[in-house]
């Protein structure tokens, strides 16, 4: 054997190799039980952040979340150190046991504290080498994985603020009235809320709430998957708030006008409409639909309704349309004591905020209308049954004042003024015209001129429309058509309509 | 502690990743697989260096 001839310098050499070929087994040893331990069996999370609610709107931005983070953007960095920790803890373990058992030894028998030295350098080498690699490993995952994040995240959110731009972009709570970009999102599970649900460091398209609930993100898209509440009150937001178009309306009148009896009637004939196949048509809210369908019951058992109580009224709100183009009703309806009352204008935020406003007038109250009917027996019949008091243009003159009062433009709004109890004023012989240059016409031939003269002058677009009874959409006296026109589906219709009429 | 399958994912990625590097590095080292070409040449040098000048052999 040509080894029994080799010098003690190769022996040396043959000991050393085989040493380092310990020390690289030590440093796999040291490198897998690191992993294992930083990475599967005693992990280091994060966890979700903590949660703030969100007391003012302007703090979105600012407050943290109740959720996991992604992993690329602080627990890489964390698993990162977990992983060194733990690999450089075990070898360091393993070193102080050698040095504990080599150490007596040291002058009886060099050659052994040698090797042991040569052991922990070459592991010491080799796990420097392994560390680098993982490290290398991590950064690059840290740096092509954010990098793609950020850059998906980009997108999203431009995405979704041109989808909320095209749709005006707010949300409006139906119960303090404040209007809001980006409302807060509660967890479809724990109803923890989250003050902002734009793509970010806890999600793209998802978030994992605290309660490890997964539930869909970006505020258009979170808007129809959890519930929306509102940043001050806390109330909750219709359902798809942020991915509709919102419109809000608030009705005007006097006692007995036919406020709450327009509204119920105008969206319970667009929801038989939608059930006969016409556009999709739901309530946003429970509260709203119960309302509807009271006073609905009410009108259908011919009972005369309650007036609407003085308190500040929260919004019927329904969808009209599907999600692509449809619209967020909000349709305010004020007892009409509020318009009576100076002090509590102040109060009515919806007024100037709306995008439009109905002016329900009873023709029973207009006064030259009034004294003619007085003469004839069946109309003062209906005069007696359906009382209504104060004339018409100066209600409209109060409110329109107070709005402007506020620091609102209702320069910026559209009118839509409705003749109601058309059907009753065609049993006493009186028919209300039919387009909207024929109503404005025959208010001003019985008195309501300053009211006509001043809505062209004072509102962005005005149009005047007639409602009676349970009429039906596209029927005589359709009462839907002044909240189709005020979300813009009529416009076409009408425009063609008076041309029309116009022409002929 | 529950924590987002991802976190599970991303740590078995890097795991797997790196343990491949590692394995390459010392398969080129033996002159095997992508890391041969650059590993193995100096290798062998520092082997022969180190026999020529202790005399070494291998059983």
């Amino acid at each position: 054997m040509s080894s029994i001839n080799q010098s003690p310098l190769s022996y040396s050499v043959l000991a050393i190799s085989v040493t380092v070929l310990a020390g690289l087994f030590l440093a796999v040893y040291c490198l897998a039980r690191g992993a294992v331990d930083a990475f599967f069996l005693k992990p280091k999370d994060r966890g979700p952040t903590d949660a703030q609610r969100p007391r003012q709107e302007s703090s979105t931005d600012s407050v943290a979340l109740p959720a996991w983070e992604s992993y690329f953007h602080a627990q890489c960095g964390t698993d990162r150190e977990h992983l060194r920790e733990r690999v450089w803890g075990a070898r360091k373990a393993i070193g102080e046991k050698i040095g504990r058992v080599v150490t007596p030894g040291w002058f009886l028998l060099a050659p052994i504290p040698l090797l042991a030295i040569v052991l922990l350098v070459s592991s010491w080498v080799f796990l420097a080498i392994f560390t680098v690699v993982f490290t290398v490993v991590n950064l690059l995952l840290y740096l092509v994985g954010s990098a793609s994040w950020w850059a998906v995240m980009g997108v999203l959110r431009l995405l979704d603020w041109i989808w909320r731009k095209s749709r005006g972009n707010e949300v409006s709570c139906p119960a303090c009235y404040l209007i809001t970009a980006r409302p807060t999102h509660a967890c479809p599970a724990c109803d923890e809320v989250h003050a902002d649900v734009r793509s970010g460091r806890h999600g793209l398209a998802y978030r994992r709430c605290r309660c490890m609930e997964l539930f869909p993100i970006t505020p258009t898209r979170a808007s129809w998957h959890a519930r929306g509440v509102c940043t001050r009150c806390g109330e909750a937001l219709a359902r798809g708030a942020t991915g509709l178009r919102e419109v809000r309306v608030a009705l005007i009148g006097d006692h007995h006008a036919g406020k709450t009896h327009l509204l119920a009637t105008a969206l319970g004939a667009l929801r038989r409409a939608a059930g006969s196949g016409s556009r999709h048509f739901s309530f946003a809210d429970d509260p709203s639909q119960e309302r509807v369908e009271d006073v609905l019951r009410e009108i259908e058992a011919d009972r005369p309704l309650d007036a609407t109580d003085g308190e500040l009224p929260q919004a019927v709100s329904c969808q009209m349309g599907g999600i692509l183009s449809g619209t967020l009703l909000h349709a305010y309806d004020t007892g009409a004591v509020r318009f009576h009352d100076h002090s509590g204008h102040d109060d009515m935020l919806y007024l100037g905020d709306a995008h439009g406003l109905v002016f329900v007038v009873d023709p029973f109250a207009v006064p030259s209308l009034r004294k003619e009917l007085m003469d004839a027996q069946p109309a003062r019949v209906l005069l007696e049954g359906h009382p209504s008091h104060g004339n018409p243009e100066e209600l409209y003159g109060a409110v329109v004042s107070r709005i402007k009062a506020a620091g609102h433009r209702t320069k910026a709004q559209r009118l839509a003024v409705v003749v109601s109890k058309a059907d009753l004023l065609g049993r006493a012989g009186v028919q209300v015209p039919e387009t909207s240059t024929g109503i404005s016409s025959w208010l001003y031939r019985y008195g309501q001129h300053n009211m006509v003269t001043a809505a062209e002058r004072e509102f962005a677009q005005i149009r005047y429309f007639a409602a009676g009874g349970n009429g039906q959409v596209g029927g005589p006296h359709d009462p839907s058509l002044a909240l189709r026109w005020l979300t813009g589906e009529l416009t076409r219709d009408l425009n063609r309509h008076s041309k029309e009429v116009s022409h002929s | 502690m529950n924590r987002p399958l991802t976190y599970v994912l991303f740590r078995t990625l890097v795991t797997m990743v790196s343990l491949a590097m590692i394995t390459l590095l010392f398969l080129g080292l033996f002159g095997l697989g992508p890391t041969s070409t650059f590993l193995h040449a100096p290798a062998v040098e520092l082997w022969d260096w180190i026999r020529r000048t202790t005399g070494v052999r291998l059983p």
